[in-house]
């Protein structure tokens, strides 16, 4: 992602535990990392289409930023789908896969 | 300055004419997206969402492709008709700037896909020219984009 001049946070803490996999929902929506979505729109469309705080949305940015993905949302492999759907449609480079 | 700011519930903006000119750009280019396998902007903008299943993807294209490349088409043809309104100083709602941010976003994501940049960190290691015209309206086109997220954002 590219850091914007203007609006990335100076300071984000980000706790350890940064995991939060209901192993009761089988599939997953991963956003993967790429070089050109800036990093303040990744963060705005986490909070606009699943309804996330501003922390937990830029939590998940940073470890798909950091990390080269994240785990977004983990539900039945329809929502998945629709969730994955979502993230193509703000072009989000998104997959589905089953929860390990 | 902002190029956007909210104002009574809606979108304002401060476009120079030649950040109008760079949007009307926007939905030409989005225009040119070509087929997937031949197209490599058509690749990043629908990928494999199941990469260890190519049944359950194919299934996946069929059933949500064609929303996908519909709603692009869809922001893109909004943008065109309200850049003249916009223009000439009429707001923006913050579904009609969302769809622009959108349109814009994808714009981005064509033309990275097209000038190959894969890695983070592409401007230092990439070899392309900073001067090179599809990186600067990369770059000013992300800069638009930035501006009409902040504005945006004051609504969540």
């Amino acid at each position: 992602m590219i850091r914007s001049e203007t609006l990335v946070p100076e300071r984000v803490i980000v706790p350890d535990n940064i995991e939060e996999i209901d192993p009761a929902l089988p599939w997953n929506c991963v956003v993967w990392n790429d070089p050109v979505n800036l990093m303040v729109y990744v963060t705005y469309v986490f909070r606009k289409v699943f309804g996330y705080s501003k922390h937990k949305a830029t939590r998940l940015m940073l470890q798909v930023h950091n990390e080269g993905r994240s785990i977004v949302s983990s539900g039945p492999l329809e929502q998945a789908e629709l969730d994955a759907a979502a993230m193509h449609r703000h072009g989000l480079w998104a997959t589905v896969e089953k929860s390990s | 300055m902002k190029l956007f700011y909210r104002q009574d519930g809606m979108i304002h903006s401060r476009l120079r004419e030649f950040e109008v000119a760079l949007l009307r750009m926007v939905p030409q280019l989005i225009d040119t997206v070509g087929q997937q396998g031949v197209d490599p902007a058509a690749d990043r903008l629908t990928p494999e969402v199941f990469t260890d299943d190519v049944d359950r993807s194919a299934e996946y294209r069929r059933l949500a492709g064609d929303l996908i490349d519909q709603g692009r088409r869809d922001d893109a043809a909004a943008l065109a008709e309200l850049i003249d309104a916009v223009e000439s100083g009429d707001p923006l709602t913050d579904e009609q700037a969302a769809g622009w941010m959108r349109a814009i976003n994808q714009a981005r994501l064509i033309l990275g896909a097209r000038l190959g940049i894969e890695d983070d960190g592409w401007e230092a290691t990439s070899g392309l020219s900073p001067e090179e015209p599809a990186v600067l309206m990369l770059h000013l086109l992300g800069r638009i984009q930035s501006h009409l997220i902040g504005a945006l954002t004051g609504a969540l």
